[in-house]
């Protein structure tokens, strides 16, 4: 295939293509470097993202100020009038982006207000940075599927999610487990790799039981 | 009354009233030799063959009541799809047969079913929560997803992608691109070429014993699963053993495992043949053996 645009890679990362797509992607990103590197920025990105306070204050004021502003720039303008309107000044401008800045910044904290909270991985300073990185990813991509999955859960047959959960179980247990000795051995590539298998076995998953629900 | 006669009578009206209770499906098209077929929703079984023909034929038998809608929607058709939604609160018991362009791209999706294919040398999508999946033949491109289902291949699908939460997987065949895996079924892959396989599981037991091609990949994890590498006489390979805390079983060269690091678990390095090709085994508590392939298999547990 060619090259997947930022949009389709965005999917890809949020599990949100087509299972024939998402594998299309998948195989792509096996043997394309510059794919791969675009997904982890994306995956850093959303941790990053995630990291974003639920809301953020506006300077304190603000509003006063802005209602001022725009009272006394007030122009009525009657049927007829050639009444210019008056250029805005850079205090005028310097408000409105403020207020563009507060309303995008609170659109942003509602859209990711359903989405758990994800604190960084416990023992974090330990670990190289890079696998920090990569598992944030995964614990991000977890957290958001399975918030899916559980507004989902009610279309799901009973012995569908009990099958879920028990296997579940046993992924956690086996990352709790894993994760402890490698902060024991942080330096432990072995480890590493065996606990990238474990968050991809979780992942992916979560990624096939919430497109169980989405099809029911 | 004679109480046999009253049994008898029973079990007539029993059966006679199963029957009633089904309906007949027929559906034909004529379609391109490379169709793409969806079949999702209420069945217990759909069996797919693959024909040498330009058409595709739907029929068997689901409960009363069953509405399947879809069809194709021109001629030569180069999609068909079908949807089966069965009367509220009544199992899916409805059986179908497919038969299909071996060209055709299948994709089937049901909750509790078994699915039986034969023959499809295009993409295979295959979907359950329970039941089983059993492909036999060369599809070019082959996806089974499963929770609890038992998944069986026989053959030699080009690209392969199997996964399971606890189903067991079997591959009896190969594949020039494979990965399989499982959270706690088992996988067996026995015989065939491989030329890159990777294989994962949590704590299900692993068992490989194909062939790696030159310059072949093969990566087995696990977390508690054993894992078994049989491995023919003649194979050239390098291979890589690690445990966290399991132990590396070496039956196939003199070489002994060393210690890990910090003194847990072990690793051994293996170099077979003229090593062309590379095996990477990894598990973090459970066992790893190597084992020539004439060797008794493994024993689950």
């Amino acid at each position: 295939m060619t090259h997947p645009d930022v949009s389709h890679l965005n999917d890809f990362v949020d599990a949100r293509l087509a299972a024939g797509a998402q594998r299309e992607v998948e195989r792509h990103l096996a043997d394309c470097a510059s794919c791969r590197e675009e997904v982890a920025d994306l995956r850093r990105l959303l941790a990053a993202t995630a990291a974003l306070p639920e809301a953020l204050p506006a300077p304190e004021g603000l509003w006063t100020e802005v209602r001022e502003t725009i009272d006394a720039r007030r122009v009525v303008a009657f049927p007829g009038s050639r009444a210019r309107p008056r250029s805005w000044s850079t205090r005028m401008l310097v408000a409105a982006a403020t207020v563009l800045v507060v309303l995008s910044s609170g659109t942003t904290a509602l859209l990711l207000r359903d989405r758990a909270p994800v604190a960084p991985p416990e023992g974090a300073a330990l670990l190289p940075a890079a696998w920090v990185t990569t598992e944030t990813g995964y614990i991000e991509s977890a957290a958001s599927l399975q918030s899916q999955l559980d507004a989902q859960r009610a279309v799901l047959d009973p012995a569908t999610v009990a099958a879920v959960e028990r296997a579940l179980a046993t992924v956690d247990a086996a990352i709790a487990e894993a994760r402890d000795a490698l902060l024991r051995d942080p330096a432990n590539a072995a480890l590493l790799d065996l606990l990238a298998s474990n968050h991809r076995q979780k992942v992916d998953l979560l990624r096939r039981a919430t497109q169980l629900a989405s099809s029911t | 009354m004679n109480p046999l006669r009253v049994l008898s009578a029973l079990v007539v009206c029993g059966v006679a009233t199963a029957a009633a209770a089904q309906q007949k499906v027929e559906r034909r098209h004529h379609v391109t030799r490379d169709v793409y077929v969806r079949v999702n929703g209420a069945f217990a079984s759909l069996r797919v063959t693959a024909w040498d023909r330009d058409s595709l034929l739907l029929t068997g038998d689901v409960p009363k009541g069953t509405r399947v809608d879809g069809g194709a929607s021109e001629t030569p058709s180069k999609g068909v799809k079908y949807y089966l939604e069965g009367p509220a609160g009544a199992a899916a018991t409805g059986k179908l047969e497919l038969f299909v362009p071996s060209g055709a791209t299948v994709w089937a999706k049901a909750a509790n079913a078994s699915m039986d294919v034969t023959g499809v040398t295009g993409g295979l999508d295959l979907n359950i929560v329970g039941g089983r999946i059993a492909v036999s033949g060369t599809p070019r491109e082959l996806n089974v997803e499963s929770m609890d289902g038992a998944v069986t291949i026989t053959g030699t699908p080009g690209w392969m992608r199997v996964k399971t939460a606890s189903g067991a997987i079997v591959v009896n065949g190969g594949s020039p691109d494979a990965g399989m895996t499982t959270v706690s079924g088992t996988i067996t892959a026995r015989g065939g070429d491989y030329e890159r396989a990777r294989i994962e599981s949590v704590t299900g037991n692993v068992v490989f014993g194909g062939t790696l091609r030159r310059a072949g990949s093969l990566t087995i994890d696990s977390h508690s699963g054993t894992i078994d590498l049989a491995l023919p006489v003649k194979a050239s390979l390098d291979i890589e053993a690690t445990t966290i805390a399991g132990s590396i079983l070496n039956n196939v060269t003199s070489r002994r495992p060393t210690p890990g690091r910090e003194g847990r678990g072990e690793e051994l390095s293996l170099g077979l043949g003229i090593g062309d090709a590379r095996a990477t085994l990894r598990s973090f508590k459970g066992n790893i053996r190597l084992l020539r392939s004439d060797a008794p298999p493994n024993k689950p547990g």
